[in-house]
């Protein structure tokens, strides 16, 4: 029933938008500084990628569970997703946009660095898309009947390097993206797609922005970092069953602890989000 | 090895240009409400445990007190419920009425109407006062996300997850949240009390 509401709005939503591909400046107004309103006449949504089946290795496997955990085939976008694209959505679904979004979705710096509403620098235009909540990442997935990948998707598609589909183990691979890591985010990102492709055919997983995932919430820890050397039963029920599978990799230790600092509201500025979707059943495997 | 994490969590935090909001989970409790965080504007929909339809905007205009449990839960989600039945003994017996009780399940798996019924009746939950309720996986992802609790599933199908109970004023805003077990439940039934309708 929901699904039914959601995508008869979003075709609503897309018609909306052909119309506006043929008159764009008339759409909306220009913010209140008159400054161009860099519409996208024709919205692109970014390709999908067909990633093949295949192990994830937690960081933290389960109790009597083997170190990899088997993921279905599945479909990801190829980038991450742009603030053209984000533009949108928002332009479809007024709930979305940064004056109306209620704070119950998104926190006070929800797509803070826009001009306003409808507008941004014309630079950021093919820039992937920042400081959005994980309800608005779900809510432009589904707006595409997409969803965000699982963690253990994202993880299974961010271990390739560009010649292996498991590329932890490659000389060099672990420290690229520390270094990464070690770098504080440029004021104007470079376009989404920019860097090389993965062996999957995937670009950006590491070096442009941190991603949000459907399940980020999954990491069991406190928010005072130092009691969770033994997580507090009376908090964390199962927490007895957590210990780390490969310590020596650090930029996942990395990904858990950002990811476990973050709540769904939260919009921030160099977390950015792709979709996914379920394998194509027509596709060959 | 485990020694690793809080040290890295510690680095993550100040090192990293990343984290503008720290790392406080829980939401603090507003005394005021305000729409836009009301949890109702979820428009999940769940069915309770004698197969009904519900979205949890049905019970705006009591107050909710609410957990996510699951019930083959052997050692935190009987407690909470023990704890939420300490609640519920704690309030005057005239005002019992504007208080609804909410055990949302994480397990979509197992926890079907049928089981929800059992375990309700063999923790002795007054029908009138409790609901049981299950969804899908999107629908719990997002009820969990708003209401700060993290929740994992293992292998076998069971969960670890976060204790937390929470209260919702009349428009579904977050207005108390007890964190662990046999906390001490005095501000739950406060915050209770003070937002009756």
């Amino acid at each position: 029933m929901k699904h039914g509401l959601t995508l008869t709005s979003r075709l609503f939503g897309l018609a909306l938008l052909l119309v506006a591909g043929c008159g764009a400046k008339q759409l909306e107004p220009a913010g209140p500084s008159g400054e161009a309103t860099p519409l996208a006449p024709v919205f692109i949504p970014t390709p999908l990628i067909a990633v093949p089946a295949g192990p994830y290795r937690p960081l933290y496997p389960d109790k009597g569970e083997p170190e990899s955990v088997p993921v279905p085939s599945f479909q990801l976008e190829r980038q991450q997703v742009t603030n053209a694209q984000f533009l949108a959505f928002v332009q479809a679904e007024p709930r979305w946009r940064r004056s109306q979004v209620p704070p119950l979705f998104a926190d006070d710096n929800y797509l803070s660095y826009w001009t306003g509403d409808l507008t941004f620098q014309s630079e950021f235009g093919s820039a992937p898309v920042t400081h959005v909540s994980w309800f608005a990442a779900r809510a432009y997935a589904e707006w595409l009947d997409r969803r965000l990948p699982t963690l253990a998707e994202w993880e299974y598609a961010a271990a390739a390097s560009e010649t292996a589909a498991f590329g932890r183990d490659e000389e060099g691979y672990n420290q690229r993206i520390l270094d990464w890591y070690s770098r504080p985010t440029p004021p104007t990102l470079p376009p989404a797609g920019s860097g090389p492709a993965n062996f999957f055919g995937l670009a950006d997983l590491h070096g442009l922005v941190w991603e949000w995932v459907e399940d980020f919430n999954t990491a069991l820890v406190t928010g005072e970092s130092r009691g969770d050397a033994g997580l507090d039963r009376n908090l964390f029920c199962g927490s007895g069953s957590i210990g780390a599978a490969d310590p020596s990799d650090y930029a996942a230790f990395m990904r858990f602890a950002f990811r476990s600092s973050l709540a769904a509201r939260y919009s921030i500025s160099n977390l950015g989000f792709r979709c996914a979707r379920d394998a194509d059943p027509e596709a060959k495997e | 090895m485990k020694t690793h994490l809080p040290s890295l969590i510690l680095f993550a935090a100040v090192a990293l240009p990343l984290v503008s909001c720290g790392a406080d989970a829980i939401e603090q409790a507003s005394a005021e409400s305000v729409a836009g965080e009301s949890l109702y504007q979820l428009d999940s929909e769940w069915t309770d445990q004698s197969g009904a339809p519900h979205q949890l905007s049905d019970y705006r205009g009591k107050v909710v007190v609410t957990a996510m449990i699951f019930t083959h839960c052997s050692y935190a989600c009987p407690r909470i419920v023990l704890d939420m039945q300490g609640i519920e003994a704690a309030l005057p017996e005239e005002r019992r009425d504007d208080v609804q009780f909410l055990l949302i399940s994480m397990d979509t798996e197992r926890d079907t109407p049928a089981v929800l019924t059992a375990f309700s009746e063999a923790k002795g939950l007054d029908p009138k006062h409790w609901t049981l309720v299950h969804g899908d996986d999107y629908a719990v992802r997002g009820i969990a996300a708003t209401l700060g609790v993290r929740y994992k599933r293992d292998a076998k199908g069971d969960f670890a997850h976060s204790n937390f109970i929470t209260v919702l004023d009349v428009d579904g805003c977050i207005v108390h949240q007890l964190q662990g077990l046999n906390a001490d439940a005095t501000p739950s039934v406060d915050a209770i009390l003070t937002h009756l309708p």
